[in-house]
Parts: structure tokens; sequence; C-alpha cells
């Protein structure tokens, strides 16, 4: 694929890797190696180069669907669903800027009650945060043992959890 | 007031989300379990029955497996479900799929943005395993009861017992995990 067929924020595999391939093209120049790290402008959109692009076309990911989750009708499941609340979409992208860099971007659902989880999952370990708005989510770490769990945590707090933390560079790198 | 009075009391439309809230408050720990609720009921839930959740896409439904919110109504309106004597999902039970989901895209507002609902399957789970389910101080978190209608008497709804936020999340992930174990049934 082309990258002029590409949109600006496309993240569709084949856009990505026509993106990719164009950064490293320019990164590389003629004959100059890549740099370990860079940024580099691609049309409008700012993306980071290499290896960094898969991860961060996932974040893109992630964020267009709770776009999508916060602009579904009321009713949306037949039931009286509501969209995701504007409060739980500020509190779970708050949460997200404070991801590890290299922790591998969560999966999202969406309650009836347009409370928005994120949610990673993989063999017996499970951890997900909810955010039922007004500015404190919830969490809870599962394994075969149980797991720590918070009932009341500030989404403007500086800084994750650290039993999140832990779980995250533990099975979800 | 009977069980069965103050379940069909419980509010409906737009109130319908208060309803797992008030049953805890006034009938706590499952107690109604005991009593049929519903006049269209063939009877109690019992022990050795299976529960059959029925799971639409798109939402709910994610790489294969079914995200713990397709259980989120548990804490509010009621977790509509069908009771069954096996756990094999039967040909009755699948039959309610395609129609809840056209009755579900009908009901939704004309030009909703959202991908339309499709039928890709049903769980089923033992009643006695989700009622095993207990909070850290032993009490219980699921109950399930006889919620009859009339012209669907094998339907049940599972409502949450009250706990903090963060335990009722862990229970309903477990609760989607027994559910889980048997497989994804589909129409064959």
């Amino acid at each position: 694929m082309l990258l002029e067929q590409c949109a600006p924020s496309a993240t569709d595999i084949y856009c990505a890797n026509a993106i990719s391939n164009a950064v490293v093209n320019i990164s590389r120049g003629d004959d100059k190696p890549p740099p370990s790290y860079g940024f580099y402008y691609s049309k409008e959109t700012l993306i980071p180069s290499t290896w960094e692009f898969a991860p961060r076309a996932e974040l893109i990911r992630l964020n267009r669907k709770l776009d999508d989750l916060s602009k579904l009708p009321l009713n949306w499941d037949g039931y009286g669903g509501r969209p995701a609340t504007v409060q739980s979409l500020n509190d779970a992208r708050a949460f997200i800027k404070r991801l590890p860099t290299h922790s591998r971007v969560p999966n999202v659902m969406l309650s009836g009650n347009g409370e928005i989880s994120l949610f990673w999952e993989e063999n017996d370990i499970y951890i997900e945060a909810a955010f039922p708005g007004g500015g404190a989510y919830h969490y809870f770490v599962d394994g075969p043992t149980g797991g720590p769990s918070d009932d009341d945590v500030q989404a403007n707090a500086d800084k994750l959890p650290l039993p999140i933390i832990l779980a995250l560079e533990a099975h979800f790198v | 007031m009977s069980c069965r009075d103050f379940f069909e009391s419980l509010p409906t439309g737009d109130a319908v989300n208060l309803r797992a809230g008030l049953i805890d408050q006034s009938h706590p720990r499952a107690c109604c379990e005991v009593e049929s609720v519903s006049k269209y009921s063939p009877g109690l839930v019992r022990e050795d029955e299976y529960i059959v959740r029925l799971i639409l896409t798109p939402h709910h439904f994610q790489e294969g497996k079914v995200v713990p919110a397709a259980f989120s109504d548990v804490d509010d309106k009621g977790l509509s479900c069908q009771r069954q004597a096996d756990l094999v999902v039967t040909a009755d039970t699948h039959a309610f799929g395609p129609l809840l989901a056209d009755a579900q895209n009908e009901s939704r507002p004309d030009g909703a943005r959202a991908e339309s609902r499709k039928y890709v399957g049903a769980l089923s789970a033992k009643v006695a395993d989700i009622r095993s389910l207990i909070y850290e101080n032993r009490s219980r978190v699921f109950g399930i009861y006889d919620t009859a209608l009339p012209d669907n008497t094998a339907h049940i709804d599972v409502f949450q017992c009250g706990s903090g936020p963060a335990e009722k999340k862990r229970l309903r992930k477990k609760m989607r995990d027994i559910f889980f174990l048997g497989g994804l049934h589909q129409v064959k």
C-alpha cells in the first residue's frame, strides 16, 4: 500500500507498514544506519520510528475505540445501555497516560451503565481497572491465588498503584 | 411483603437499573431464592440445573472470548438468562438468540450509529457453581431467581449482592470464567 493512500491517522496494518517503511526511509537517508530512536513527521501526524510504532498504533486504536464507545446511542444494547460517560472516558484516558511506556496496551470494555473498564488478560493472569466516573477508579489483579485490589484510587494521582505496575511488569510487557 | 410481591413491584423502564440495589437492600444475601418469585415459573431454580447466557456481538465478544462486561447487568437491571436441565444448550434456547438480537436492534433509536447486534452463541454454567461463589467475608455473591415471563417460562435473572466495587468486579470475572469453562455453545 502506498503511503499516500493512508489517512493521516490510519492505523490498519497495511497503512502502519507503509508509514513505518516511510519513516525508516526518511531516517536512513542514502547510506546512514537508522538512529536508535527519533520522532519524524509523516503527513500531519507525529509518529515515533521503527520498533516504537507498533505499540503506538495500538494506543491510537485504543483511543479510537474509546471515542467510538462514547458515541454509541442510548439503548445501544436494546436494554437501556448507555454510551461511555464523559467522566468515565476522562478518567480512563488519565490512567492510560500513566501506563509504563513498554507495557502492553489494555483491552477496553463497556458496561451497560456506561462505565469503561480497561483490562489485560493472558493465561490465568487478569488485571482490570474500572472507571465509573467521578474522578476515581477501582481495580483488581487476579491470579491463581487471588491478588490485590483497591476500591478508590484518584484518577489524577501522579502514579498508578504499585500492584498494577508490578503485575504489568511481570506479565504484560 | 412476600418475595413474589416484592419482585412484581420492582421498577421497569428508566428505573430498571435500580433493581439489584433494591433487592440487596430489602432481601439481602439472596434470601428470596427459597421462594418462587413469578407466577409463571415452573418452580424454584435448583442447584442441579444450568444457567444459559446468550451472547451477542459486538461489545461483549472480543477476540473469541466473552468479556466480563457481558455480565455487568447483574449489578443493576439483572442478568437475563435461560434455565435448562442440561449443560448442552438446546435448540429451543438457541432459538431465543436471533430473536433477542432482532428485538434489541429494533428497539434502538432510528439512525443509531452502533453496529448491529448478532447472536454468536451461548454460555452455560451449573447453578450450584455460581451459587457457591462467596466474598472474602463468606457472604453470598449472586442470587438466581425464577423470574419467568408469560411467553418465556424458562427465564431467570441473576443479581449480585452488595460488596465493594473491586471485589464485585473480581467475582463477576470469576463468574465469567465458570461460564466459559464449557466453551461457547454455537448453533450446529
